[in-house]
């Protein structure tokens, strides 16, 4: 009898398992089509690293320069053997997430076991994060901190274990060494981690502090072991610059703001110098920053964050949460749980305090992005899964048994219902109709200068890091990258961007500077890519990139030297006007 | 005998705090915020009309008042008419009866919430809380019915709670179901939350004792029924479910969009496979549009984000403001925490179900406005004072001197700071930068045609509402209103429009009409007044309306005649 009901069992979860690894490998290359710019930038440190030993800017480090934002190298090391294996392209820069993405769902399988005595949970518990929108969107594009959450989450299993099984010392080890692991994936994880280990000791140990300077200088010590090719950098410059970029960004806001509150003061008060000062004492800059940031926590830890508005636009569809609608009164009943267990469960009072703990760095770099907040997420995941387990234990107290049987009858419907839509809306929707979020032609019109160049020069209008997409899909020569490579100045944010790849690929301003360079004097054809449609030149387009549809041009190829001879024989005068004038100029 | 003088300071504080908030919900009321609120001059008018007439300006008299097509309660324009007595027609007075019930409800929830903590000093902060809340604040300096219904739910939870305590004293049962029931009075939604927690308080008072349970309901029930007869009616009728029905289907509309654009889209990317796309029509359909929207808004009116960052109304608090301070989001989180952990005692538990329960209906209608939510918004209140008042608990508990006082002092240090921010940027700085919330010129224009129009005809361009506006500014006698004036057929939302009073007053389509029919020399003279700036014409503008900096053209009035002897005629197609 028993094996009997095992069968259907084993074929649901098989079935579930293949599901869930079908949905987050399907076309991974191409769902989203395109390519984010970090897909790109990661992809080709990658290929360099693997071809070179040294990174696009010619360094060999703990952190990549990229774009000025000096990123944690994990990803691209992680990516040399599959870029090797499958070579360089969209898929491979996704793969490393996508694989990771699918071991955080073991370890969750292993953590949910751990917790819960119902043995269902840790199935469904799977099936709810394999198929949230954040965990599932991140692990279907680059996103490094995908990669460190796995690491992050297995020091969570052990913390809990820590936590439940008085005081191991070898899990604490484990503890220090799996959170120091993720600090390599996303610099974010590294402050979160140290910031985890003070909750867990305390939680541990309170009120007994001896223990927990004890233990924490173990745990330290086994962290700081791991961690010491990037201690320098956690304090240093490279380490805190991207937070310092996003400071910078926000700043700008804040200044418009004050600026306009202090001159409505000053003219509402009727011009009074006086009144006028007194409000400086209301809106100035550190006042700005601090409700600011206490403005992102409360917005982190609403419900609206995880079950309404994707904050991250190529992750979460605009109108979807972190997590999907149904399960918002189960995270409220999993916030009862936790809260009636506080004190009586030191991994509830873990979670909790971790929950609101982790969100505070991540207010105060003013960011909802859901790739920042990959640990918030997850244990918002936590509070849901008590809130289930709740349910499952309220479900099975039921006696009767035609009422148990439509209340799981409804809420499967319910939870089926909303995640075909999702997903239905994911595949075919919302990654088709917003192609300039993934840069959807990017890949065609890469392809095609590569192979139809014919050593043509290459000239990109209107199309940031176009050189660096190009040697992406054409995989150029690292070594020539390094050394032609020319990258424009810092801007005010500490940005930076690739101009020109020697003569072969780079930005252009002016596209009649290209046309003119024929007229009158004797110069090789480029390739030039404009952005939209140029109507009046569609008789020599070399190539059109077109939306899914069909219908919107989004990009288009022409050669310089055919478009100048058509524009000589078609409309002379405006062609010598428009030349005329770039002399002048 | 000797009076101690922490209790010389306490008093201080008591009467600085009481003075302070009286003085910050009546300074300067009936011109901060500027202008005047279409329902202000509506609400207004109607009651001057009863007041003279015994109708509403419809010439009708119910027990909801046709309005602008939304069928109001009555119970704000009844509250009006002897104020406007004493005080005559003006956004004053339009604005009066919310700052005193807001008053009253400070009142009211100071003794709710030493019933609740049998803690005075947080009870008074409690209640100073609500005083200088946003939300509160906000709508107590307008004329929203809701705030005025709402201190009779007050005082009906106050009952409530009583009554919890103490179910066999039927006293607190009547009087929280009379006091729910005038609620109703005033603002529709309270009818159906007000019933809903008085059902609410009977369930968790008698759960368990079924025939008890069925005593109190049936005496709950036939108080409030008593009270709500004229307007019970209404409440499963065509009339009271009106603001509903035009509410759903203007999101009817949007949700359409979505609808179609969706199901073209699952069309195109399935290869144009016309099976496939009808599959995608079981996800994308009006039903689970409106059910999933329901669930989003109902989500939305329990964040945090809703309830401490962000502004859904923006005539009532400034823009990225939540209906608290951020501050408060702290002692919000330990209430929670305080009352589930505490879920046993019965009212804690009737606390947290009215606050989930409150959301639904106005969820149901889609809407995140302050105005609809007050019962919800009130509950965070009792929630956030539970939370201070177990942060008080741990302080006093796990600390000692100096730790307290210097929690104490940064915290009052914090709440000061934040607050003077809002209230000067509220007084100073939003009230005065968005003329197009509030209308802020309407009062100077309506004064000004009232006294300068010389019997000449008014006709208003782009002016929504003006006709009416011009009747409430110039008391324009409602006999005369009721008689000739011209409304406008429904729109498809079922809205209507005042369109003209007796020919004296209308509200036109086009300005050359008016001017070029001076080629008749016969034609009398009109006042048109336009919007913005007609640099043009300057020379003959007979009065001009600037925003507060006095440098943008809000309205100008001109006279037709003049205008068509400087030439205009003629420009029209060239302008």
């Amino acid at each position: 009898m028993r094996a009997f009901w095992n069968i259907p069992k084993i074929i649901l979860v098989i079935s579930g398992i293949l599901l869930i690894i079908f949905l987050r490998f399907y076309q991974l290359g191409n769902i989203p089509h395109g390519i984010n710019v970090d897909e790109a930038s990661y992809g080709y440190d990658a290929y360099s690293l693997l071809k070179t030993d040294k990174d696009m800017w010619g360094n060999h480090d703990t952190t990549l320069k990229s774009f000025g934002d000096y990123k944690p190298a994990g990803l691209a090391y992680t990516l040399i053997p599959f870029v090797k294996y499958y070579g360089l392209n969209t898929f491979t820069t996704r793969l490393p997430s996508a694989f990771f993405g699918l071991l955080i769902l073991v370890i969750t399988f292993i953590l949910l076991k751990m917790l819960f005595q119902n043995q269902i949970i840790p199935y469904l518990g799977v099936v709810i994060l394999a198929l949230s929108p954040w965990h599932f969107g991140l692990s279907r594009l680059f996103y490094e901190p995908n990669i460190g959450l796995l690491f992050v989450v297995c020091s969570i299993y052990f913390q809990i274990r820590y936590l439940k099984m008085s005081s191991n010392l070898k899990h604490l080890a484990m503890i220090g060494i799996f959170m120091a692991l993720g600090g390599y994936y996303y610099s974010v994880l590294r402050y979160l981690g140290v910031g985890m280990f003070g909750i867990t000791l305390i939680i541990a140990h309170y009120p007994n502090y001896q223990k927990v300077i004890k233990h924490g200088l173990v745990l330290l010590v086994c962290w700081g072991i791991v961690a010491l090719p990037y201690l320098g950098d956690m304090f240093g410059s490279k380490g805190l610059v991207r937070l310092s970029q996003e400071r910078a960004m926000h700043e700008f806001g804040d200044v418009l703001v004050i600026t306009e509150n202090r001159q409505m003061c000053y003219i509402s008060s009727g011009y009074s110098a006086s009144i006028a000062k007194a409000c400086y004492a209301l809106w100035n800059k550190p006042g700005e920053k601090v409700v600011n940031a206490a403005r992102t926590y409360v917005d982190l830890l609403s419900p609206k964050y995880l079950f309404l508005t994707g904050y991250q636009k190529d992750v979460v569809p605009e109108k979807s949460g972190a997590f999907l609608l149904p399960l918002f009164p189960i995270f409220l009943l999993g916030l009862y749980v936790c809260i009636q267990k506080f004190r009586k469960q030191k991994e509830i009072s873990y979670i909790l305090i971790s929950w609101l703990f982790v969100n505070i760095p991540i207010a105060i770099a003013g960011a909802q992005n859901i790739h920042r907040n990959v640990i918030g997420l997850y244990l918002a995941f936590l509070i849901i899964i008590y809130g289930l387990n709740n349910l499952v234990q309220y479900l099975s107290k039921i006696n009767n048994k035609i009422l148990k049987l439509t209340l799981v009858i409804f809420s499967i419907v319910v939870f089926l219902w909303s995640q075909s839509r999702y997903l239905v809306n994911y595949f075919y929707v919302y990654t088709r109709m917003q192609p300039d979020i993934w840069l959807s032609d990017t890949p065609e019109v890469m392809e095609w200068l590569g192979t139809n160049r014919k050593s043509r020069n290459i000239v990109y209008y209107d199309y940031a890091a176009g050189p660096l997409y190009f040697s992406f899909y054409n995989h150029l020569d690292p070594s020539y990258f390094q050394q032609n490579a020319s990258w424009d100045d810092l801007n005010q944010y500490g940005w930076t961007r690739i101009n020109r790849i020697g003569e072969l690929v780079r930005n252009g301003n002016n596209i009649w500077n290209e046309i003119c360079s024929h007229h009158g004097q004797k110069s090789d054809p480029k390739l030039l890519v404009t952005g939209g449609r140029k109507s009046e030149w569609q008789d020599v387009v070399q190539k059109q990139a077109k939306n899914f549809t069909g219908i919107h041009v989004l990009h288009e190829i022409y050669d310089s030297k055919v478009l100048y001879e058509y524009l000589y024989q078609k409309d002379l005068k405006g062609l010598e006007m428009q030349c005329s004038a770039l002399e002048k100029k | 005998m000797m009076i101690k003088p922490v209790s010389i300071a306490k008093t201080i504080l008591t009467v600085i705090g009481i003075m302070l908030v009286v003085s910050l919900r009546f300074y300067g009321l009936g011109d901060i915020p500027g202008g005047i609120a279409l329902d202000e001059a509506n609400y207004g008018y109607d009651a001057y009309s009863i007041l003279n007439t015994g109708k509403d300006m419809w010439g009708q008299m119910g027990i909801s008042l046709k309005s602008l097509g939304e069928y109001k309660p009555t119970g704000l324009t009844f509250t009006l008419i002897p104020i406007i007595k004493v005080f005559s027609l003006s956004t004053f007075a339009t604005r009066l009866p919310s700052a005193i019930f807001g008053l009253l409800t400070i009142t009211g929830t100071f003794y709710l919430l030493r019933l609740l903590l049998k803690d005075s000093v947080i009870a008074f902060i409690g209640a100073i809380f609500l005083g200088l809340s946003p939300w509160h604040f906000g709508l107590s300096r307008q004329y929203y019915e809701s705030v005025s219904g709402l201190f009779f739910v007050v005082a009906s939870v106050y009952f409530q709670i009583k009554y919890l305590r103490d179910p066999k004293i039927t006293k607190n049962i009547i009087l929280a179901a009379v006091l729910a029931s005038l609620g109703g009075y005033y603002y529709q939604v309270l009818r159906y939350l007000g019933l809903g927690l008085l059902g609410l308080a009977v369930c968790i008072a008698h759960s368990g004792h079924y025939k008890l349970l069925a005593k109190y309901s049936f005496i709950g029930l036939l108080f409030w029924g008593l009270t709500s007869i004229p307007y019970l009616g209404d409440m499963f009728g065509s009339r009271g479910l009106m603001r509903l029905s035009q509410e759903n289907s203007m999101h009817q509309y949007g949700d359409v969009l979505v609808i179609t654009e969706n199901r073209q889209l699952c069309y195109l990317s399935s290869g144009k496979n016309p099976l496939l796309s009808k599959i995608c029509f079981m996800w994308w359909n009006k039903p689970g549009e409106q059910m999933m929207k329901i669930g989003k808004t109902y989500i939305e009116l329990l964040s945090p984000k809703y309830l401490f960052n962000e502004n859904s109304q923006s005539d009532t608090i400034i823009p990225f403001t939540g209906a608290y301070l951020e501050f408060m989001v702290i002692f919000y989180v330990l209430g929670l925490y305080y009352l589930v952990k505490n879920i046993g005692k019965k009212e804690n538990l009737y606390l947290l179900l009215s606050y989930l329960f409150s959301a639904i209906p106005i969820a149901a209608s889609f809407s995140l406005g302050i105005q609809r939510n007050v019962i919800g918004l009130y509950l965070v209140l009792i929630i956030c004072t539970y939370g201070l008042y177990f942060g008080k608990v741990l302080l006093f508990k796990y600390f000692k001197w100096p730790t307290r006082t210097i929690t104490i002092v940064g915290l009052s240090l914090i709440f000061i700071w934040l607050q003077s921010r809002y209230l000067a940027n509220y007084f100073l700085v939003y009230t005065k930068t968005q003329p197009e919330v509030w209308h802020t010129e309407t009062p100077e224009i309506m004064r000004w045609l009232g006294e300068h129009n010389n019997g000449r005809k008014i006709v208003f361009l782009d002016f929504p509402y003006a006709t009416l506006y011009y009747s409430f500014f110039n008391k324009l006698d409602p006999v005369e209103f009721q008689s000739s004036s011209k409304w406008s057929e429904p729109d498809k939302f079922g809205a209507l429009n005042v369109v003209g009073v007796s020919d004296k007053v209308v509200s036109g389509s086009g300005v050359f009409e008016d001017i070029c029919i001076h080629k008749n020399k016969t034609e009398p003279s009109k006042l048109i007044v336009i919007q913005g700036h007609k640099p043009e014409w300057s020379s003959v503008v007979l009065k001009q309306t600037t925003n507060f900096t006095g440098i943008h053209v809000l309205h100008e009035i001109y006279d037709t005649k003049t205008l068509y002897d400087l030439g205009v005629c003629g420009q029209e197609n060239t302008k």
